[in-house]
């Protein structure tokens, strides 16, 4: 039974569309818009300055301590130094703890505390003359801030491990004087712990991520969206690398890839999960399109007709990606109106 | 709230809204999210444009086929895109984009002596053109971007002559505009344009405004002055509707603490038209509750500063001592606004960190940890991070203490560590003797390196060898490989900051070594082998 459309929750969309219909005019829309709080009231204004002072001062206050480490000033001695380090480290987690994660002030605290292990392990790095291997640095840094990560829960600080991870692989591939052979190995890696990392995410955080007002709930989402976002580099590889070369690891790569890209997609429309099958379904079509523009391309191919073959193709695929959304949709409102005890 | 209450809250009727709903319930259909959208869209513009490529490659040596292609995918698509829906009208959009790209063409083709000024001039015509008649909104941004881009190019191949001041000042001003009465103008005619206009328009401004940083003369603003001084009006501007909009009252302490921090960015900015542009962005994003623009006008403004910071060059420690005065006056800021420095309280399952998850059985059982487990589970990993880092500075001193002193010889160079300093590579002379071996294949990789030590506690390269020492003089190291390369201890050293010229006459790496073959380096000395 189709509820009467008049009873549907009033959107912005909704209301701007009744607008260009001439069923209300300017003033109405401007009027309705306030109403439904759809322009930034008092309270809107408060949580902006909430967040964003909040999240700008820590980021600053972070990054001033790093900086400040960085300039390894030699009027402190080494043990000073660490112990500063390791002192402001613990003071912010204690911070954390002590205003509690329920409060934007305690989660940016431990957000702070996991950012602040990066001066921690730079100064040990100073003052024993580790060597300047960046990536063992973010390495460290990385695996470190998973306790933070599962303990805080915010998208934050998924972005902050997801990016440190990132930071870690690359650096590493660039010391080791990794060729478009080598970074396809890195590639491979990549994909594989992002879809594992993000199994893991989904199994601890499955109370955060059924309820969308969670902080913590965008957490998977966000690592894999960068997952994707970070793929992009290694695809353009695997098209301009020598075909000789890395034959063997880019056909290895994107075999994983589609297979990763299969079970996540038939997982994601399985269980209504509209934001992860766009994500997923985008980057297989970065991934098949990818694999199209290799063999066109080492074949010389991308002429008049081998245009018109990609971009009937890119469509075919577009086609299939509504598709999977479409129906992702559908079991996300069907399984919406039912707990709603609503007949879609 | 449900439609029928707002629609008689703002005086219209519910009934007449209701009777077209039903009878044009398609369109009235819930709209995909924005995620969704994108994603198709992404997706169909990519296959447009090859499709739009094989079009053009058809008629590619005939220029009268290329116009009356050109022309006739321009009306056909501009005719179908106003009277179909969703996914073909998008498609049949983009498809005769290109047509507008293929009368472009055309045109630079055909008109003689067209100098390049007068080329982007006809780009923004045409992008106008597509504006006005293609009835799909990804394409109208595509095309309110593209004019400001091309008029931006045409300002630099004029001589400039300000015209780049004038189309900062004048982009920021339209696209302020278009969001503050967004409302107004989305009920008239053309206002199905107006959101993708304004988003263009506010993501045109922060890409003229970001070359001003660029080391480009053709792109430098000829009255940096004026043209902060503008965009710092119109800021304050918006900040008086904002203000106005959301009824505070102009004397609260948020209103005034808000203008205070406009000013202080205005005056740490005034040679920075892009940072107002950002922040301009931003506060509009708010204003009108848009995400996106949000996002958009913090990543502007982030690089902006991280860009001008570069530009600067200022010491680390001055950066730092900046970083942490504005990051606290920010905090104090949110605290006076707030009214507390704890800010809202606002619950989640967060709360209990292992609520829901495979461990919440374990910490069921163990009740007394309740009250005291969200403490406990921040701790224990900071605890982890310390006790970590005591443990490997007691092993260091252990080396430095217990250690056999060495000295190896070396030629340093000098880069700048991401996040850790100033430091000196360390490239150690007897390196090319080990890659040498391992490189014709020789010896094993796995193999230690035998250094016999002279009078002087020099260190000078033997041989690889699985057994190590066979005499007094001579000790163990053992080899670090990084990529191509070998060493044999750390490959660089951190100094403070500046210090560079000092360390530049180094040339023996003082090394202690353990008995297992690993290697602390603890300082550098000179050819006099002094300690430095």
């Amino acid at each position: 039974m189709r509820k009467n459309p008049a009873d549907r929750e009033a959107t912005p969309t909704l209301l701007r569309q009744l607008a260009q219909e001439k069923l209300i005019d300017g003033r109405q829309l401007v009027d309705a818009l306030r109403l439904i709080h759809a322009h930034a009231d008092r309270s809107a204004w408060r949580a902006f300055a909430d967040k964003l002072l909040l999240g700008i001062g820590t980021g600053l206050i972070v990054a001033g301590a790093i900086f400040f480490f960085a300039a390894n000033w030699d009027a402190m001695g080494k043990g000073a130094r660490i112990g500063l380090a390791s002192a402001i480290h613990l003071i912010a987690a204690v911070a954390a703890a002590k205003i509690g994660l329920h409060r934007p002030a305690g989660r940016a605290a431990a957000a702070g505390a996991a950012l602040l292990i990066g001066p921690a392990l730079l100064t040990y790095g100073q003052a024993y003359q580790t060597g300047a291997d960046a990536w063992e640095l973010f390495a460290g840094w990385a695996v470190l801030s998973v306790p933070f990560a599962i303990v805080v829960r915010g998208s934050a600080a998924w972005a902050v491990l997801s990016v440190l991870v990132r930071i870690a692989v690359l650096f590493f591939a660039e010391q080791h004087g990794f060729g478009a052979d080598g970074l396809l190995g890195v590639a491979i890696a990549m994909l594989f712990a992002d879809a594992a990392s993000y199994i893991a995410a989904l199994r601890l955080m499955r109370r955060d991520t059924a309820d969308p007002n969670n902080q913590g709930a965008r957490g998977p989402t966000l690592f894999l969206l960068l997952g994707v976002v970070s793929a992009a580099p290694s695809l353009f590889v695997t098209i301009m690398a020598d075909a000789s070369v890395a034959a063997v690891h880019s056909g290895v790569f994107l075999l994983a890839a589609f297979i990763a890209h299969a079970a996540g997609l038939v997982n994601a429309v399985k269980n209504g999960r509209t934001q992860e099958t766009a994500i997923i379904g985008l980057s297989a079509c970065l991934h098949i399109g990818t694999t199209f523009a290799r063999v066109m391309l080492h074949g010389s191919r991308l002429d008049g007709p081998g245009l018109f073959i990609f971009g009937a193709f890119i469509l075919i695929e577009a086609t299939v990606l509504a598709y999977a959304l479409t129906l992702s949709l559908q079991r996300s409102r069907a399984r919406q109106a039912t707990s709603e005890g609503v007949t879609p | 709230m449900i439609l029928r209450e707002v629609i008689a809250a703002v005086g219209g009727s519910p009934s007449v809204v209701e009777n077209r709903m039903e009878t044009r319930w398609r369109s009235f259909s819930d709209p995909h999210p924005w995620y969704v959208q994108s994603a198709i869209a992404v997706t169909i513009w990519v296959g447009a444009m090859f499709l739009g490529g094989f079009f053009l490659s058809l008629v590619r040596d005939d220029q009268a086929s290329q116009l009356a292609l050109g022309v006739g995918m321009l009306v056909a698509g501009a005719i179908l895109s106003r009277s179909t829906q969703g996914i073909v009208r998008l498609h049949l959009s983009l498809v005769t984009y290109a047509g507008a790209t293929s009368v472009l063409f055309f045109l630079c083709e055909r008109v003689s002596g067209l100098g390049d000024a007068e080329t982007m001039l006809l780009t923004a015509c045409t992008q106008v053109v597509c504006f006005l008649v293609i009835a799909a909104r990804p394409v109208r941004f595509k095309a309110a971007l593209g004019t400001v881009l091309s008029l931006w190019g045409a300002a630099m191949n004029a001589d400039n002559r300000g015209f780049i001041d004038a189309l900062i000042v004048g982009v920021a001003l339209l696209a302020a505009l278009a969001w503050l009465f967004e409302a107004r103008l989305s009920a008239m005619s053309l206002g199905r344009s107006v959101r993708p206009a304004a988003f263009a328009l506010s993501l045109a401004s922060l890409w003229v405004s970001a070359f001003t940083f660029v080391d480009l003369d053709e792109a430098r603003l000829h009255f940096p002055l004026v043209t902060s001084g503008a965009l710092a009006v119109l800021l304050v501007i918006v900040a008086l509707v904002a203000a106005r909009e959301s009824k505070a009252s102009f004397r609260s302490k948020s209103v005034l603490l808000a203008f205070a921090g406009i000013f202080g960015v205005v005056a740490l900015a005034s040679g920075s038209p892009a940072i107002l542009t950002a922040v301009l962005i931003i506060v509009l994003g708010r204003l009108r509750k848009e995400p996106v623009l949000e996002i958009l006008g913090i990543t502007g403004l982030l690089g902006f500063c991280v860009w001008l910071y570069y530009g600067l060059q200022v010491s680390l420690l001055w950066t730092a001592g900046a970083m942490v005065l504005a990051g606290a006056l920010l905090i104090a800021a949110r605290a006076l606004i707030l009214g507390g420095f704890l800010g809202s309280m606002k619950r989640s399952v967060s709360d209990r960190p292992f609520e829901g998850s495979v461990l919440s059985p374990i910490l069921a059982r163990a009740q007394p940890l309740r009250i005291f487990e969200r403490r406990a589970m921040l701790l224990v990993p900071a605890s982890v991070v310390v006790a970590l880092v005591v443990g490997l500075v007691v092993q260091k001193e252990h080396v430095i203490r217990e250690g056999r002193p060495v000295l190896l010889e070396l030629g340093p160079r000098d880069p700048r560590s991401f996040m850790q300093g100033d430091y000196v590579v360390l490239r150690y002379s007897d390196s090319a003797a080990v890659e040498n071996l391992l490189n014709n294949n020789e010896v094993k990789a796995s193999y230690d390196s035998v250094f016999k030590i002279d009078a002087q506690g020099i260190g000078h390269f033997d041989r690889l060898d699985p057994q190590g020492p066979r005499s007094d003089d001579e000790i163990r190291i053992k080899l670090k490989k990084r990529a191509r390369e070998v060493s044999f201890g750390a490959t660089s050293f951190f100094f403070a900051e500046g210090r560079g010229t000092h360390w530049e006459n180094a040339r023996y790496a003082d090394l202690r070594v353990a008995a297992d073959g690993t290697t602390v380096l603890v300082g550098l000395r000179d050819a006099s082998l002094h300690e430095m």
